[in-house]
């Protein structure tokens, strides 16, 4: 078995930066030895970049579309070989790219859906968002809700429908960004919700009914602070590692799963750094095993 | 009344000691019903199994598998393929930490089940 590796090492456009550090020290922590050592090949792992020459002052959200174009690029030749792909990613903007990746890949009209695990909905637009931090905004950037320039440089030819988009983890939103978000077809589960009885599944087998496609979304932050304390948005009651593990397989085990990309990693901070490296080296390890592509369901309790 | 900070409970400092490497690796979580600071129930909860403790000092335990068991033998028989060692490990170092109260109240429940688990840890096997 083989799974390929995307790093996308940025915060936000800058590289090796705070969580853009994450992706690199997932793999000098040992990652793929620990893959290896389970039988998962993972071959060398290609990092997704922003060139001086594209880069453009004062515009970021263009300069992370320009970044997603090239990680677009990179997620297309790896999910092309149909093994399983993971994207280790700095924040939550690489998914625009992820996902432009996979419309190149399947097509622009590909019926692809998103599951989103994360402790925020990152659903807000310019208009909605107290703060204006673009790390809250993918997801409404994904629906089409904001961002044209973002996701024109990125490439993502069409926007994501949002009946094709599953958030589960949530526990901290924004009160406008809540109305904008209840205000669609979007699927909200809570924390709370998810964390013992059977409605994250139960959501997750209907979703996966009406699409060919997933891309599976996890921000650390979803697990609970004790577990990253390094988090740099964190938010009380988090799931444990067993809860996440739980939901990740769950998803890979549609069969449908075409990249898992993990984001909001800092493994600075000294010891809390590294106990946040360490639950997300043991979450890969917990999930990646069960994983083996597109096609062919694989089994939730392995 | 004052609120105490439930991980300084003497119960929920035990099931840590004994299952924190568990809860790390994603096997195990310990999960209490309580947030007075008096973990009326706590529950060790795995994929297969939930071991369930219940007042403090320990007033009763028991342990719940999918399987149905009969007697005692075939309760053993159930938990030596659903436990792994690593997590017997755990119960004995628990039960230990507990001065025996684990074992005592596992037979005390009159469970095939919760007997048989109180025979393994008490023969640390």
């Amino acid at each position: 078995m083989s799974v390929q590796i995307v790093t996308v090492p940025y915060r936000y456009d800058e590289p090796h930066d705070g969580l853009g550090l994450g992706p690199d020290a997932l793999l000098r922590a040992g990652l793929r030895q620990r893959l290896k050592a389970m039988g998962i090949d993972t071959g060398e792992p290609v990092a997704a970049s922003l060139s001086d020459d594209e880069r453009e002052d004062g515009k970021l959200a263009v300069n992370i579309g320009k970044l997603g174009r090239d990680t677009a690029s990179k997620v297309a030749s790896a999910v092309e070989t149909r093994s399983p792909v993971v994207v280790l990613a700095g924040d939550d903007t690489a998914a625009i790219g992820v996902l432009s990746g996979l419309q190149q890949t399947y097509g622009a009209g590909a019926n692809i859906g998103l599951v989103w695990l994360d402790a925020h909905a990152d659903f807000n637009t310019p208009e909605t968002s107290y703060s204006g931090i673009l790390a809250g905004m993918p997801v409404a950037i994904l629906a089409g809700l904001a961002g044209p320039l973002w996701r024109e440089a990125a490439q993502l030819r069409a926007p994501l429908s949002t009946d094709r988009i599953l958030l589960a983890g949530v526990r901290d939103m924004d009160e406008k960004e809540e109305i904008l978000l209840r205000s669609t077809d979007v699927r909200i589960l809570t924390a709370n919700e998810i964390r013992t009885s059977s409605t994250f599944e139960n959501a997750v087998d209907r979703f996966a009914m009406h699409v060919d496609f997933i891309a599976l979304h996890v921000d650390l932050d979803l697990l609970d602070p004790s577990l990253v304390p390094s988090a740099s948005t964190p938010s009380p009651n988090g799931l444990s590692i067993r809860q996440a593990t739980r939901l990740v397989k769950y998803v890979i085990a549609t069969g449908k799963t075409a990249v898992l990309t993990v984001t909001s990693l800092n493994p600075g901070a000294g010891d809390r750094g590294t106990r946040s490296v360490q639950s997300a080296l043991t979450l890969l390890e917990n999930t990646l095993g069960s994983w083996t592509g597109i096609g062919g369901e694989a089994d939730a309790d392995a | 009344m004052p609120m105490h900070d439930i991980a300084d409970h003497p119960l929920i400092a035990s099931l840590h000691d004994a299952f924190g490497d568990l809860v790390e690796d994603g096997i195990v979580d310990i999960v209490s019903g309580d947030e007075s600071g008096e973990p009326a129930i706590c529950e060790v909860q795995a994929d297969t199994w939930t071991l369930v403790l219940e007042g403090w000092p320990l007033e009763s335990a028991w342990i719940a598998i999918d399987d149905d068991v009969s007697d005692v033998e075939s309760g053993r028989a159930a938990l030596e393929s659903t436990l792994d060692r690593r997590e017997l490990v755990a119960m004995i170092a628990l039960d230990d930490s507990l001065t025996g109260s684990l074992t005592n109240s596992l037979r005390d429940s009159g469970d095939d089940l919760s007997v048989a688990l109180a025979e393994m840890i008490a023969a640390g096997t």
